[in-house]
């Protein structure tokens, strides 16, 4: 069994886990706050490159 | 700029995704084998382990890695299917962090499946912390740039954090793993290392094939050869399923049989969902490789369970013999034994009694102590011998509606000179049956045998307390289990020495002592409660122990159906 003073650590550490993945899913799936790194020309580019 | 990537996105014609991880977007059909037979497989094992044993700390270590690595699976599974940006871009972040966590505990695994206890806190800091700047800076570009829109790739743009850092402790975790296997398998003994040697092989082969697979993706852009990575899943559940049947690790006794079987029916109903031929005839020689496998682990389970099955029953006929043997020596010894002290009583009877002649009063006085003697040497072995016909279940008990109350009343005026001439005091709580009326407290039961029920607890009471009270109680009681029945619940408490915790698991077994009790009854045998517990089974009742809440000492209750 584990002791108390890990739990702790662990209680500590799993919480850090939640609040991280908190920040992405409300950076990425709610403001949608992402980066395309692209641009329109080298993106014109490619598509004509596929066809 | 928002409408540009709109329309960019919309010009890709990426399929829509079901479930998250059905769509064309992906290679091939032959990802969804490679993904679903290790997640299924990793979920099946951990699973088993953990339900089997759910307070070790191995298994549920166990159960997290497989917990963990499943997630990662599913995961990867998503960002290959899905169309949508967001969705790309918070599931690969949530896989960064999943798959450090993976080696980490498998690192934590190891060190206690060799020391065979947990690891101390300073050491799972030393697990653990490396994990926080990738935690820390999840949200950040520091893990994931950006969408690469270039190619309609759906691809991510990595940061120094999962190109650099992830891959760099994962590689540490599986060199820190690898040493400390092998500084534990040279001071280990011979059974030990072998287990070892399995545990270090499954685990080692998981880990680098998971992480090759991952940096050649992060490298090369190559996410196709990654797929080989997942297959070292299934070679580590491997080893562990051996481990299970050899060793009987993470304490299951049959493994299963179940599980293998289960993992070759899932091999083969994976080639119905595989369409193209060039991928069939792969997923057909892995299915093969592994049903070999697999099939010897079966066989090998199966004989080694049929081997333990005619082990045990041979052992039955033999500890049949044994009790026979013990049954007849129980009685030889009993009978001369009891034969020595009946003469030896009845000639220290005799001096008393004068036939001898006169006595002066010292050799009175040792007569007499010979007599107390010998009368108790055979009321134990009467006891010793009444336990073992009980147990063996020849004694035949004449079942009558007798007066319950009628015999505790005896029992109690048959002890209560000694109870009081040791300086206790002697209280009675008989309650009436019923509310203002009858108070019968009739039983079906042998007069005699439950009468030795009731002496030897107030008997017991009497030679534990060394002052206070004893209490003799009984009452009538509804039976909640039967409409209209009632049942007789009769108590005697004490104020003596009480009953330990360790000690109550051994009271009511056969020779069982308590370690202080022992000190206050140095005679005690272990055969009185032992005794009562017989009588009272063969009487369809229940006996049983709990601490007095009043004062110090115990209270032992027997509950019978009432007539």
């Amino acid at each position: 069994m584990i002791d108390k003073k890990s739990k702790i650590f662990f209680g500590i550490f799993f919480s850090l886990i939640a609040i991280s993945v908190v920040l992405i899913y409300y950076r990425y799936m709610v403001i949608k706050d992402i980066v395309f790194l692209t641009d329109e020309k080298a993106f014109n580019q490619s598509l004509l490159e596929g066809q | 700029m928002e409408t540009s990537i709109q329309t960019f996105i919309g010009m890709c014609q990426w399929g829509t995704s079901s479930f998250l991880v059905f769509s064309s977007n992906v290679f091939g059909e032959l990802i969804y084998y490679s993904h679903f037979f290790a997640l299924i497989l990793s979920l099946a094992i951990g699973i088993l382990v953990f339900f089997r044993d759910r307070k070790s700390l191995l298994n549920q270590l166990l159960f997290l890695i497989t917990v963990m690595f499943s997630l990662w699976v599913f995961l990867d599974l998503v960002v290959w299917a899905t169309e949508k940006p967001e969705y790309t871009m918070f599931f690969w972040s949530l896989m960064i962090l999943v798959e450090p966590l993976v080696y980490a505990l498998c690192l934590y695994f190891v060190d206690v499946f060799v020391n065979k206890k947990d690891i101390s806190l300073k050491k799972k800091f030393g697990i653990f912390l490396p994990l926080l700047p990738i935690i820390i800076l999840l949200p950040t570009k520091f893990v994931l740039q950006g969408f690469d829109l270039t190619n309609c790739n759906r691809d991510v743009s990595e940061g120094f954090i999962a190109v650099y850092y992830v891959y760099l402790i994962e590689i540490f975790y599986s060199f820190w793993i690898l040493l400390f296997l092998f500084k534990e398998y040279r001071k280990a003994i011979q059974e030990m290392k072998k287990q070892i040697l399995f545990i270090m092989a499954g685990i080692v082969m998981f880990l680098i094939s998971f992480v090759s697979g991952n940096i050649i993706g992060s490298l090369t852009d190559n996410w196709v050869i990654a797929q080989i990575g997942l297959f070292g899943m299934p070679i580590f559940v491997g080893f562990l399923a051996y481990m299970i049947v050899k060793f009987k690790s993470f304490n299951i006794k049959l493994i299963g049989t179940q599980v293998l079987v289960f993992v070759l029916g899932f091999l083969v109903l994976a080639i119905l969902f595989i369409r193209n031929i060039g991928d069939v005839r792969i997923v057909v020689g892995f299915t093969l490789l592994f049903v070999i496998a697999l099939g010897y682990a079966l066989v090998k389970s199966v004989k080694k369970e049929v081997e333990q099955k005619e082990e045990l029953a041979k052992l039955n006929i033999d500890l049949q013999e044994l009790l026979k043997q013990r049954e007849s020596l129980v009685h030889l010894v009993t009978h001369k034994v009891k034969g020595s002290f009946t003469r030896s009583k009845y000639i220290f009877a005799g001096m008393l009694d004068g036939m001898f002649g006169d006595i002066n009063e010292e050799v009175k006085k040792r007569a007499q102590q010979g007599l107390d003697s010998d009368n108790m040497g055979i009321e134990t072995v009467d006891l010793v011998l009444n336990a073992a016909n009980l147990e063996k279940g020849t004694v035949k008990y004449d079942m009558k509606n007798i007066n319950f109350r009628e015999l505790v009343e005896s029992s109690i005026s048959d002890k209560k000179i000694s109870i009081e001439a040791k300086g206790l005091k002697l209280e009675t709580e008989i309650k009436p049956a019923r509310q203002g009326g009858d108070d019968t407290y009739n039983v079906l039961g042998d007069v005699l045998w439950l009468k030795e029920v009731s002496n030897n607890l107030i008997e017991n009471a009497l030679k534990y307390t060394r002052e206070g009270k004893i209490t003799v109680g009984l009452e009538k009681k509804d039976n909640p289990a039967k409409d209209g029945a009632r049942k007789i619940l009769f108590y005697v408490k004490d104020t003596g020495i009480g009953v330990t915790p360790e000690d109550k698991a051994n009271l009511f077994t056969e020779g069982g002592r308590g370690k202080e009790s022992v000190k206050i009854n140095v005679d005690s045998t272990g055969y009185g409660l032992y005794s009562v517990r017989l009588i009272v089974d063969a009487h369809k009742g229940k006996v049983w122990m709990e601490p007095n809440k009043e004062a110090n000492g115990s209270v032992f209750f027997v509950e019978l159906d009432a007539v």
